[in-house]
């Protein structure tokens, strides 16, 4: 499939007329990781002696946090060097345009330490993994006539070395009392939600069987945002705009907040115009 | 959320950046350099034992973490030809070199203070 797709891409672009040209690149960390949680992970760690202090005047502020503090983690992901190959067409006038291609792949260690602590501040668990795959990435571009556009994508690396799922038990845990059953529903589209015009937040909707909770998106780095959860017994009343994609919960109080629905193409098209100046 | 291009693509485009940057070099060399912010003095404050946290922040800004009600807060931090430099909390650690820890008593004073690097050596 890799090799197809890359004799495609090389076949195009020489009918085109454009641009072929290798690409490569030696080991070394990723440029937005950290590089000091070593190898084998840190070896300073005991447990029921390292202290959140001794942690993070050795390890520095973690990539992932509890919002009790509870438990840190540390990640890290290094290539050990890759190539691949580019494509540039460019089409004269009147077309008058541009357009590129990536393919590439490259093998790389992705490292992850998990610190949890007890309600002294000091280490109950540690616990270091580290998984080598292959990540394959690609990613094309168009420029004509003022307009670009362009997407890139990459194999989902094989540990998650933003603890996400670390991430999700804890909002889990924050919106499920105990004693409740896991959501009846949880939404696997884009959704946002809007209490005034000033605040818009994508993220996944659930249905537990006492509230709707709205949980930030997956991923985010930083302290954990903060879920949303309205107990059905607040409610006054439901009311749908805007071909059911707005969704206006009044709450017993008088208070509103408005939902809004989004298919994710355009989701991620109100997005990318969102954040041009 | 901001989308994260994948690394090898940023890789690529790095190596376009370094091409510019060559550009921007020769014509900086032309008489059109810009100043770094950096600051060799910038931690030359902390005093264990001295500073206080109103100090700390004082001179260095919103911590980008804080931990156990306040008692340590964490900069991140990266050294120009200057200087240290303050950097904003955006994403992981692309443009950092160093974790600054503080660690105040109960009182806020400075107990201890660690500059950790966090990328590699």
């Amino acid at each position: 499939m890799h090799a197809a797709r890359l004799a495609m891409i090389v076949v195009a672009s020489m009918l085109l007329g454009g641009c072929v040209f290798p690409v490569w690149w030696g080991p070394g960390f990723y440029a937005d990781s950290r590089g000091n949680i070593g190898d084998d992970g840190p070896t300073f760690i005991v447990v029921s002696q390292t202290t959140r202090q001794e942690v993070l005047l050795t390890l520095g502020e973690p990539d992932g946090e509890a919002p009790d503090g509870r438990w840190f983690s540390y990640g890290s992901a290094w290539t050990k060097g890759g190539g691949g190959v580019g494509v540039i067409v460019i089409a004269p006038a009147p077309a008058a345009g541009m357009a590129g291609g990536f393919l590439g792949s490259e093998n790389v260690v992705f490292r992850r330490l998990i610190v949890r602590f007890d309600a002294h501040g000091t280490v109950s668990d540690s616990r270091f993994e580290t998984q080598m795959c292959r990540q394959t990435s690609s990613a094309g571009f168009m420029v004509s006539g003022g307009a670009d556009r362009g997407g890139a994508s990459q194999t989902p690396s094989c540990l998650d070395i933003a603890a996400t799922e670390l991430r999700r038990e804890q909002q889990l845990a924050g919106v499920v009392p105990s004693g409740e059953s896991l959501p009846t529903y949880a939404g696997s589209w884009s959704s946002g939600w809007t209490s005034d015009r000033r605040r818009f937040m994508l993220g996944t909707v659930l249905i537990t069987e006492t509230a709707l909770v709205f949980l930030p998106p997956r991923g985010a780095y930083g302290p954990l945002p903060k879920p949303v959860r309205i107990p059905f017994t607040d409610m006054a009343e439901v009311t749908f705009a805007d071909f059911r994609t707005i969704t206006r919960v009044t709450r017993r109080d008088g208070t509103r907040d408005s939902f809004l629905f989004l298919p994710a193409a355009v989701r991620d098209l109100v997005t990318q115009r969102a954040r041009r100046p | 959320m901001t989308p994260r291009w994948p690394p090898i693509v940023m890789r690529m485009l790095n190596g376009l950046l370094t091409a510019c940057m060559l550009l921007v070099l020769l014509a900086a060399v032309s008489g059109c350099a810009t100043q770094t912010p950096g600051k060799q003095d910038l931690l030359k404050f902390l005093a264990p034992g001295a500073t206080t946290r109103a100090e700390a922040i004082l001179h260095l800004g919103e911590p980008s973490r804080s931990y156990e009600n306040s008692r340590i807060l964490t900069y991140r931090v990266d050294k120009e030809d200057n200087g240290y430099v303050i950097v904003e909390p955006v994403g992981m650690w692309s443009g950092v070199r160093y974790s600054l820890v503080l660690l105040f008593d109960d009182q806020g004073v400075l107990q201890k203070y660690s500059l950790v690097p966090v990328r590699s050596p």
